[in-house]
């Protein structure tokens, strides 16, 4: 095998950017390095490949043509790998589309695989909304993974490299630029609130689909309570119905390319996210940007569990947003849930020293936080000095490539049996 | 028209917030100049009426003047400069531009007043040295071409900004429905205005140009929602425009844009003039959804507006 390696790198996820961002870092990385890399993508991901690396869409109705897009990438291009970006969503994907994972293994090329959950530590089945539980059929046995450090801690596994995004140099007057033309001004604030598709879900559950709704009314809640000053600025597939509410200063963008959307995301006072392992947090670490993210602990049928689970007596907003959304359930990825299936990961997780993260139902705490991130300026950058020590270490992880191509600290050599 | 049609550079020294390449956004210029002169080398006389220039913004480039010379060298018979005309100001300035061979300006004119023209163009001062820099390529004899695109905050002025153009002796007036992309991508919310707000505005601008017997044009907009004017719209005219944009040339822009840069939709499907209309933006489409657009099934003079009637008839 020369040294130039050819990957082919398969983001299928069909909801969210996210982990088709995780795998085009690390093919730019193999491109720097000289590799070669062609992807093949469910056509959701259109946007994020639009002038970058030779690629083939497919759309949603020819899942079942999946081996058929395979099999043309793999005599056209001739790879010597396969990346999987993510591990996670590719079982996902071949679950949902009712195909055999084993038209991967027959291929007898070594898969890597991007694993941004560790799955090996996993608890299994998935929580997912209230009592339902997803169960994913993972084969762990068939490929060689390698751990995206965030969201990961560093000291996961071996096998883990840094996939931080470049930081963003914005100019002063670019961001300025920027701001006023989302129309806001230069003594006040803009909070960035990101969703992807699968956040705006039609769910057959109807507790997520209430979660769904009404999460956002209580985020753009949170916003008001600082006055109007603040703006939301909100980048997802649709609109929510907040512009009322926030009396003009709710911003709505549909999904933006790349370079687009980082110089949003450098440009914001704070990131405010549900999600806690969102890859937008990482670009807002890198880009300064003091970032909030929510999550929920509680679980309540009934209004009187809700309030005697919360720490204070709720406003009037929030008794009747609890109304409007009960059931309750926990949740870290909202409005899925994953709250049990990602504990184990944020155990001990310095990801979090570089965050401030903060229970949904806790209004002091959430509007404490919010207030502070926006206008204390000791408070911001008591933030980005932890982040710093953080990112300090994810730095001195190897990169992607070196770990599949087997430099020190990583994998000498993608064994055989990892992919048999 | 034959044209070429070059982006000569990413830096502009103005920060327009709907400006489609968001050259606010750059802080180096990523166009290869030697790249610009193969283009123009490559494509010498084959027939191109006119070299068009455009960035950012082409006064900013520091070999513009050399530019200009090339081309003339290269034999193409004038040469058109898409600019906010501020440089232009500086009376040396533009006659160096005019004795090297430009006989067109197409000027970006976003208000009447400083208030409405500086505040979108990010400019203090600036709608002050556009207005002295038409001034000035009047004198010097050019054809000017204002070019004003139309947003909500300029719409209710939409007629005083063409009463100032027809007042400078501006020989053409173009409005532009606003391109929700590059810097107008983020502003959509609060610059582009839906066309149910728009269509009057424009008709009254329209009277107001065609009564002074200037020309005007109305540019990006779907016929069906300007369709009392649609004898107006600028692709009426047949223009053959090969684009060097970032290094990546694109041999038929005008198709380019109907192609690839806008839609039709279920509305389209049955109206007459779709082979004609250029389709909509489909960034506008994910705003306001298609409810404002209707067929138009009945082709003849009779809808049109009264103007356009009298000049039927």
């Amino acid at each position: 095998m020369s040294d130039q390696k050819k990957h082919l790198m398969l983001a299928l996820s069909r909801q969210g950017f996210g982990e088709a961002i995780l795998g085009l870092r690390v093919a730019s990385e193999l491109k720097k390095r000289g590799d070669d890399v062609h992807v093949l993508a469910h056509d959701s991901n259109a946007l994020l490949l639009r002038n970058g690396l030779p690629h083939l869409l497919f759309a949603s109705h020819a899942c079942a043509f999946f081996k058929l897009y395979l099999d043309m990438c793999i005599a056209e291009f001739k790879p010597d790998f396969i990346l999987l970006a993510d591990y996670f969503t590719t079982a996902l994907f071949f679950e949902q589309a009712k195909l055999s994972p084993a038209m991967l293994k027959d291929l007898d090329i070594p898969i890597v695989a991007i694993d941004t959950w560790n799955s090996s530590r996993l608890p299994r089945p998935i929580d997912v909304f209230t009592n339902t539980q997803r169960p994913v059929a993972l084969w762990e046995d068939r490929v060689v993974p390698i751990y995206p450090v965030p969201f990961l801690a560093p000291e996961e596994a071996a096998g883990v490299y840094q996939s931080l995004p470049e930081p963003v140099l914005l100019g002063r007057k670019s961001r300025q630029h920027l701001r006023s033309s989302l129309g806001v001004g230069e003594q006040e604030k803009a909070v960035l609130f990101c969703t992807a598709e699968w956040q705006h879900g039609n769910y057959e559950s109807v507790e997520a689909i209430r979660i769904a709704r009404w999460l956002p009314a209580l985020v753009a809640d949170y916003v008001r309570r600082l006055g109007r000053d603040v703006h939301l600025i909100h980048v997802g597939p649709q609109a929510y119905d907040l512009k009322e509410m926030l009396q003009g200063k709710y911003h709505w963008l549909p999904p933006l390319p790349p370079t687009r959307f980082d110089a949003l995301v450098a440009s914001m006072d704070l990131l405010f996210s549900a999600n806690i392992s969102a890859t937008t947090i990482a670009k807002a670490m890198v880009s300064q940007v003091p970032v909030l993210v929510l999550h929920n602990s509680v679980s309540a049928q009934t209004l009187e569990e809700a309030i005697a689970a919360i720490p204070a007596s709720p406003s009037h907003f929030m008794k009747q947003w609890m109304e409007n959304t009960l059931p309750i359930f926990p949740f870290a990825l909202w409005p899925l849930g994953y709250h049990k299936f990602l504990a184990p990961l944020l155990e001990r997780n310095p990801y979090l020293d570089a965050l401030d993260l903060a229970e949904v139902l806790d209004e002091s705490l959430v509007q404490g936080r919010l207030s502070a991130l926006l206008f204390d300026t000791a408070a911001r950058e008591e933030q980005i000095h932890r982040r710093a020590a953080y990112l300090s270490a994810v730095r001195s992880l190897p990169n992607g490539p070196d770990v599949i191509n087997g430099k020190p600290g990583a994998y000498n050599e993608i064994p055989e049996h990892s992919y048999h | 028209m034959k044209f070429l049609s070059i982006h000569i550079t990413d830096l502009c020294n103005s920060s327009c917030r709907f400006c489609v390449v968001a050259s606010p956004l750059y802080v180096s210029n990523s166009v290869d100049y030697e790249s610009i002169l193969r283009f123009l080398a490559a494509n010498a006389g084959q027939g191109f009426e006119a070299v068009n220039l455009h960035g950012g913004e082409p006064t900013v480039h520091p070999m513009l003047l050399d530019l200009l010379q090339k081309i003339k060298d290269l034999g193409y018979p004038e040469v058109h400069l898409q600019t906010n005309a501020i440089r232009l100001a500086d009376p040396l300035f533009s006659a160096n531009l005019v004795s090297l061979g430009t006989k067109k300006f197409i000027v970006s004119l976003h208000g009447d007043q400083p208030e409405i023209h500086d505040s979108q163009t990010g400019t203090d001062g600036g709608l002050k040295r556009t207005l002295e820099g038409i001034r000035n390529v009047k004198r010097l004899g050019a054809h000017v071409r204002t070019n004003t695109v139309i947003t909500r905050q300029n719409l209710q002025r939409l007629t005083d900004i063409c009463r100032l153009a027809c007042e400078l002796g501006v020989d053409h007036i173009n409005l532009s429905n606003l391109h929700p992309v590059g810097s107008a991508l983020y502003a959509r919310d609060i610059a582009m205005p839906d066309f149910n707000e728009v269509q009057q505005q424009v008709y009254r601008a329209v009277d107001l140009v065609v009564n002074s017997d200037r020309v005007i044009t109305l540019e990006g907009f779907p016929y069906c929602v300007i369709r009392d004017c649609r004898q107006y719209q600028l692709n009426n005219e047949h223009r053959e425009i090969r684009m060097l944009m970032r290094g990546q040339v694109i041999n038929d822009y005008e198709r380019f844009m109907s192609d690839v840069m806008r839609v039709f939709g279920e509305p389209c499907q049955h109206c007459r003039l779709k082979a004609q209309c250029g389709g909509v933006y489909p960034q506008y489409i994910e705003y306001n959804g298609w409810k404002e657009f209707a067929p138009i099934l009945d082709t003849s003079s009779s809808d049109l507006h009264p103007l356009a009637q009298a000049g039927a008839d």
